[in-house]
């Protein structure tokens, strides 16, 4: 039983770092904190959905779209939102996405009501097959190969592209940065814009398995603000194995503790690795 | 130019989204309504629903604008409510609503301003604790509530809150349910054999599933079954596999679900996703009774989930008027009426009922009428609505159905409305 549990815990955890990996990118690297993240996944999720209603197309299928729009919502967000307010105290910054979140969270209800959706029928379904006694559902799996892969391809970028070298060059100096010619409204834009490409690749490989509501994602996006702080800013990898330490630690204190407060556990577990290393885990 | 540009790919983005949003649901909707204001020589009746966040209100929304439909406007149907057009002798009803997006504390405010404004009845509210709130507010100004789909036994238990004198509950509550579940389960051990011996519950953490659990825990034990598990959790969880998990070590032979769609459909893929296949799921009034979860358990393949529900679109043939309605309803969202919005449909039916019972929009006349009358409705199975003294409708207005290849068939008790045997794992 407690192997079954731990590997729910793991493959939930894959989830969650799936989602906070995008976060990581604008909070981690760039130290612009956005609160619409959740609603970039929300709206991921609904282009999913009515990709798969309306033309037939499985998420699976259909990512790279999601990925696409996402990406746009992303730079569209830093052009719109972000780019005025970046001069100023970075509270205004963090203040306009709260703006941004408002603003989408009720544009999801005004568009598509509160009503439930699931994308049903799709490719990977939600059965489970058995390895050594316990059971694997397939669509966590695919989604924690989606963690993994993702997280490979973000830092691979981030270490071995010279965009993603001055992403990391902008962030550590803007100044400098611009000093040496890089163009760093551009490299803002493009950051956002991953960020999201990310989430719309993260709500492509949940829409088989996530209710979809205008809260749906609310919790998701609490936690990828953990997961980030936990895995240390910056650290993509880091957030990854913060993904999966909440997963694990979330759903054994569910067990052992009680269902009602496995959350409990997981901010108990933040708030005390933030006293001992306020860089996190795995931050520098 | 680079600003316009920048300005126009927004407001595609935004649009194209926005052309994906084809739901029917959404009905057109007059502002006076939205904004609370009310109009002319109309009655005006407060609908306070959970209309934005994560519920169902807008279901529950078009379900009441039916009833008002059906009162104001002359119906060819054999119900005289339905043929005239108007109480009172022909004065239309106006619904007002209010939206208090599940917080208990806003009904309270919702409530006070639909209160302030001069309605002379009120419904709603969906959830149970908004439910009360919308209550304790009525009756400081003696306005009677027709409560349409709340399920708490706590709400018409008559100790728990003070409102028994103004409050009447359409839909059956947990205790009824409870009740009516286990004799559900010995039908089925005795009928066919089933061989449940061991129950456990999963309840959502709020009034709703608290009270479940203590209804559940009661009657197991009336009824003589064991209870090997009882798990709660919050709603907002990402996932239930370890909630599923631990009901699935319990061994339950049959468990109980006292959730919303969003979690129940959670569950659901946990269960089948670690193969548990009890003999039965049975779910309290809510998620199960949203129609979206009928594509859940087909999509997964299993027809054990059963719970209560006032009526079902497989009775069409056996109840005209319930047809007729149903037909209305489906007109306006696309979707088969369920038993929570036949249930707020019924609570502004009989807010009306009353009012013409009384012959007045006198409070005082009409709460006494609520509790006075027995109340027509042909579109349930019961076929009338009567209050006891602390609100609750004493005819049992639940049947058990059970969702065979997508299908709510009524399935227990076993009278002239029964469509189908139960399909069991056994």
């Amino acid at each position: 039983m407690i192997g079954q549990i731990i590997i729910n815990g793991l493959l939930n955890g894959c989830v969650y770092a799936l989602v906070a990996v995008g976060l990581s990118l604008t909070w981690g690297v760039m130290d612009i904190v956005n609160f619409a993240h959740g609603e970039f996944l929300l709206w991921g999720l609904y282009a999913s959905f009515w990709i798969w209603a309306l033309l037939g197309l499985d998420p699976l299928i259909s990512m790279p779209i999601v990925i696409v729009l996402i990406f746009l919502l992303g730079v569209l967000t830093y052009l719109v939102v972000i780019k005025r307010v970046l001069k100023v105290s970075g509270l205004t910054a963090l203040l306009a996405t709260f703006g941004l979140s408002m603003v989408l969270k009720n544009l999801t209800q005004f568009f598509w009501t509160a009503n439930y959706r699931n994308v049903t029928n799709t490719l990977v379904s939600n059965r489970s097959f058995k390895l050594l006694g316990m059971y694997i559902r397939q669509d966590y799996v695919v989604a924690a190969a989606g963690a993994l892969i993702i997280t490979l391809l973000v830092t691979l970028f981030l270490n071995r592209t010279k965009t993603g070298i001055a992403i990391k060059a902008t962030s550590i100096n803007k100044s400098a940065a611009q000093l040496v010619g890089i163009d760093t409204n551009r490299i803002y834009a493009i950051t956002f814009g991953l960020s999201g490409a990310c989430v719309g690749a993260a709500a492509a490989l949940m829409a088989s398995f996530t209710p979809i509501y205008p809260e749906a994602c609310a919790l998701y996006s609490t936690l990828a603000f953990v997961i980030v702080a936990l895995g240390g800013f910056g650290n993509i990898k880091g957030a990854l194995f913060a993904g999966l330490l909440v997963g694990v630690v979330e759903a054994l204190g569910g067990y052992f503790i009680g269902t009602s407060f496995k959350y409990l556990v997981v901010f108990l577990l933040y708030l005390v690795v933030m006293q001992i290393r306020p860089r996190g885990l795995f931050g520098w | 130019m680079k600003k316009f540009l920048v300005l126009l790919l927004a407001l595609m983005l935004v649009f194209a989204f926005a052309a994906c949003g084809n739901e029917p649901a959404a009905d057109e909707e007059t502002a006076p309504e939205e904004s609370g204001e009310v109009s002319g020589d109309a009655i005006q009746i407060g609908a306070v629903l959970p209309l934005t966040g994560s519920s169902t209100g807008e279901y529950l929304k078009a379900a009441m604008e039916v009833a008002e439909d059906i009162i104001n406007n002359s119906h060819d149907l054999d119900w005289d409510l339905a043929k005239n057009e108007g109480i009172l002798g022909g004065q239309p009803i106006e619904l007002v609503f209010a939206d208090h997006q599940a917080s208990a504390d806003l009904a309270t405010t919702e409530a006070a301003k639909l209160l302030d404004q001069g309605v002379v009845a009120i419904t709603g509210a969906y959830n149970s604790g908004c439910s009360a709130s919308v209550a304790t507010q009525a009756l400081e100004y003696g306005i009677p509530m027709v409560c349409g789909s709340s399920s708490s036994a706590s709400l018409t238990d008559g100790t728990t809150y003070a409102f028994k004198s103004i409050f009447n509950r359409v839909a059956a509550n947990d205790e009824q349910e409870s009740q009516e579940f286990f004799a559900y389960l010995q039908y089925l051990n005795d009928t066919y054999d089933a061989g449940i011996k061991k129950v456990a519950i999963a309840w959502i953490n709020n009034s709703y599933g608290i009270h479940a659990n203590e209804m559940f825990e009661k009657y197991a034990a009336e009824y003589g079954f064991e209870e090997v598990a009882s798990v709660s959790y919050e709603s907002t969880a990402t996932s239930f596999d370890t909630e599923a998990a631990q009901i699935k070590e319990s061994g339950a032979d049959a468990v109980f679900q006292a959730s919303y769609i969003g979690d129940l459909t959670l569950f659901a893929q946990a269960y089948s996703s670690l193969e548990y296949n009890p003999v039965a799921i049975v779910c309290y009034c809510g998620g199960f009774q949203d129609a979206s979860f009928a594509n859940v358990a087909t999509d997964l393949g299993v027809d054990t989930y059963a719970g209560g529900q006032a009526c079902t679109a497989q009775l069409s043939d056996k109840l005209p008027i319930f047809a007729y309605i149903n037909d209305l309803y489906k007109a306006k969202t696309g979707q088969d009426i369920d038993g929570p919005a036949l249930e707020e449909f019924a609570s502004v039916i009989i807010a009306a009922q009353a009012i013409d019972a009384a012959g007045s929009t006198d409070s005082a006349a009409v709460n006494e009428a609520l509790k006075a009358n027995e109340f027509e409705a042909p579109y349930l199975i019961t076929q009338k609505v009567h209050f006891d003294e602390n609100g609750q409708n004493d005819i049992m207005p639940a049947v058990v159905t059970q969702l065979i290849a997508g299908k709510y068939e009524v399935v227990y008790p076993i009278d002239e409305y029964t469509t189908s045997d139960p399909v069991l794992n056994k």
